[in-house]
């Protein structure tokens, strides 16, 4: 357990001097030097949690982040871009490891609905109620715009993936993608101007 | 979050114009999406793991986490292939861009792809059918479209089923198809598996008829007419590879349900099981499919072949015209000799014809095994 804790120790150090470096450097690093995976996972890691947290809850969400590294780790060596961003990469496996956890779970999917929290970053707390009964509005329009579109907009902004990342995790075109996340804000934003 | 620093977030969301209403709205949608941050016990835990998996090179060779596998029915993906999917990738000349594609199929990349090389021009559209290969299990065409100046390849493609035929006429039902973007927004590359369980054993060789029936390019420039390039028909030979056929008809009982091995198919592209159990659950047969693996002296399906790289394509799932459910593993096991032990671990289905359960998702349904036979080859 003694060395575990101690390499535990070295990757997040390798994560934080290794933080700044371009993304290209980084998968070059983990692939030569295995402790250098601490960077790529902490540049990531709030991203594919948050995505599962969506798609299968908070219960399951950490398990599942941790299964994605996991094998994003072991598959490193074996990892070449071939335009195929790292993010995307990890997306793939994330989608693919939810699919088996519905499967295997027998549960439904989730909702793909974020759950409003507390904005308490705000000057006022009037500016503060503001937002959330603007927040928990918008909410009330994903429910109506279906879970394949809920889950573009789970990658867009829970994942922080750009349409050319999402479009290599769906199998798409860039610009269909591009194309879909427009229309689907076009359709948010007509009723939520008339509020 | 202000403006400016949505528009440099968000750049894909924001057209020339931007109105306040949209600003405030992908703002709102960002706090909302906020979410927390991965607890931090997450972090330790994993880097433990990881740590673990770096010490341990023997234990990372034997993964325990399965090889996800894309359970993909025949029906879906005739209309993967219809819809010729494409990857948005960029920066690829056309050749580089089929290498890529072939190389997120498991193993294709070693197989002994024959050029074509034929190519087509129509209404300023040009389809090429570059590379194929055919086995008793698999034949694979991959092929480019590249559409004129002005128009997007993204939205290019092919209105209605690409078909395999043979010279009687009989046709090849699709398994699976994907795409990749070219090197300009004007090319795009794609891949198509088609079944061939239909071929007698001994056949060595094919004349093919694989058509494109409705090529199409979206103008780029709004309100401009769209491009027709219409159908597109490739005539080609193609040598078939062998396969070794293992009659097994064994059967296995778990929680109450028989399973069916019936054969195995071993050719260079994949190696297929055959299996027949009942459907249950008020979901039809078509849409029942077992998750298997395979395993034998020294080698397990569930751990990464050498040589292959990423969490692509691992096998298809589908049911032949016959009714039998059959899973593949990508690959060329024909070298493995021996006894195998074949484990159903699950039958699982997801209901892909009822309307949805309410939650916006499919009905789904799992039996839990073990099933498992023992086979050997010769």
């Amino acid at each position: 357990m003694n060395s575990v804790a101690g390499a535990d120790t070295l990757l997040l150090k390798a994560a934080r001097s290794e933080g700044d470096h371009d993304e290209a450097d980084l998968i070059r690093a983990a692939q030569e030097r295995p402790e250098a995976f601490g960077a790529l996972y902490e540049r990531h890691v709030d991203r594919v949690y948050r995505y599962f947290q969506l798609r299968v809850g908070p219960a399951d969400a950490a398990d599942l982040t941790q299964q994605v590294f996991l094998k994003a780790f072991r598959s490193l060596p074996q990892y070449k871009s071939r335009g195929l961003p790292f993010l995307a990469w990890l997306f793939r496996i994330a989608r693919n490891l939810a699919t088996d956890h519905h499967r295997s779970s027998m549960q439904s999917p989730g909702e793909l609905l974020p759950d409003v929290i507390d904005a308490t970053n705000l000057a006022s707390p009037e500016e503060a109620t503001l937002q959330i009964e603007r927040l928990r509005y918008l909410r009330s329009l994903l429910r109506d715009i279906g879970p394949d579109k809920r889950e573009l907009l789970a990658m867009r902004f829970a994942g922080g993936l750009t349409s050319r990342e999402i479009a290599a995790v769906m199998g798409k075109s860039e610009a269909a993608i591009k194309k879909q996340l427009n229309r689907i804000i076009h359709t948010l934003k007509e009723q939520y101007h008339e509020s | 979050m202000r403006a400016s620093q949505i528009s440099d977030v968000y750049p894909d969301l924001l057209s020339d114009e931007v109105d306040a209403v949209t600003t405030s709205l992908i703002r709102d949608l960002g706090d909302l999406y906020r979410g927390s941050s991965a607890p931090a016990g997450l972090r330790h835990s994993l880097d433990a793991a990881l740590a673990e998996s770096r010490h341990s090179p023997v234990h990372l060779a034997s993964a325990h986490a399965r090889r996800s596998r894309f359970g993909i029915r025949a029906s879906a993906l005739m209309v993967a292939a219809a819809a010729a999917l494409v990857i948005g990738v960029v920066g690829y000349a056309v050749a580089p861009a089929i290498q890529q594609l072939l190389a997120t199929e498991r193993g294709v990349t070693t197989l002994p792809m024959q050029d074509i090389a034929q190519s087509q021009t129509s209404n300023g559209v040009t389809v090429k059918l570059d590379r194929a290969y055919a086995d008793v299990n698999r034949i694979i065409v991959a092929y480019t479209i590249q559409v004129p100046a002005g128009f997007d390849n993204s939205t290019s493609g092919i209105d209605g089923k690409i078909t395999l035929n043979d010279a009687q006429g009989s046709t090849f039902p699709v398994i699976e198809g994907q795409g990749v973007n070219g090197d300009t927004p004007r090319t795009i590359a794609g891949l198509v598996s088609f079944d061939a369980e239909s071929l007698a054993p001994e056949t060595s060789r094919l004349d093919l008829r694989l058509k494109f029936p409705d090529v199409r390019a979206k103008a780029l420039q709004q309100g401009a007419s769209d491009l027709t390039a219409g159908a597109f028909v490739f005539n080609f030979i193609l040598p078939v590879g062998p396969g070794r056929t293992v009659t097994v008809n064994k059967s296995a009982i778990a929680n109450g349900v028989s399973v069916t091995l019936d054969r195995m198919v071993v050719t260079q592209s994949e190696t297929r099981m055959y299996m027949t159990f009942p459907a249950s659950a008020g979901i039809g047969a078509s849409d029942w499919y077992a998750d298997v693996h395979v395993s034998g002296a020294g080698w397990d399906s569930r751990h990464l072949p050498a040589g292959f790289s990423g969490e692509m394509t691992l096998g298809s799932m589908f049911t032949n015209r016959s009714g039998e459910h059959i899973t593949t593993f990508s690959g060329d096991y024909r070298s493995r000799h021996g006894e195998w032990t074949i484990t159903v671990d699950a039958l699982s289905a997801v209901d892909t014809k009822a309307p949805s359960n309410g939650s916006g998702q499919p009905k789904q349904a799992r039996v839990a095994g073990p099933w498992t036979f023992t086979v050997s080859l010769p």
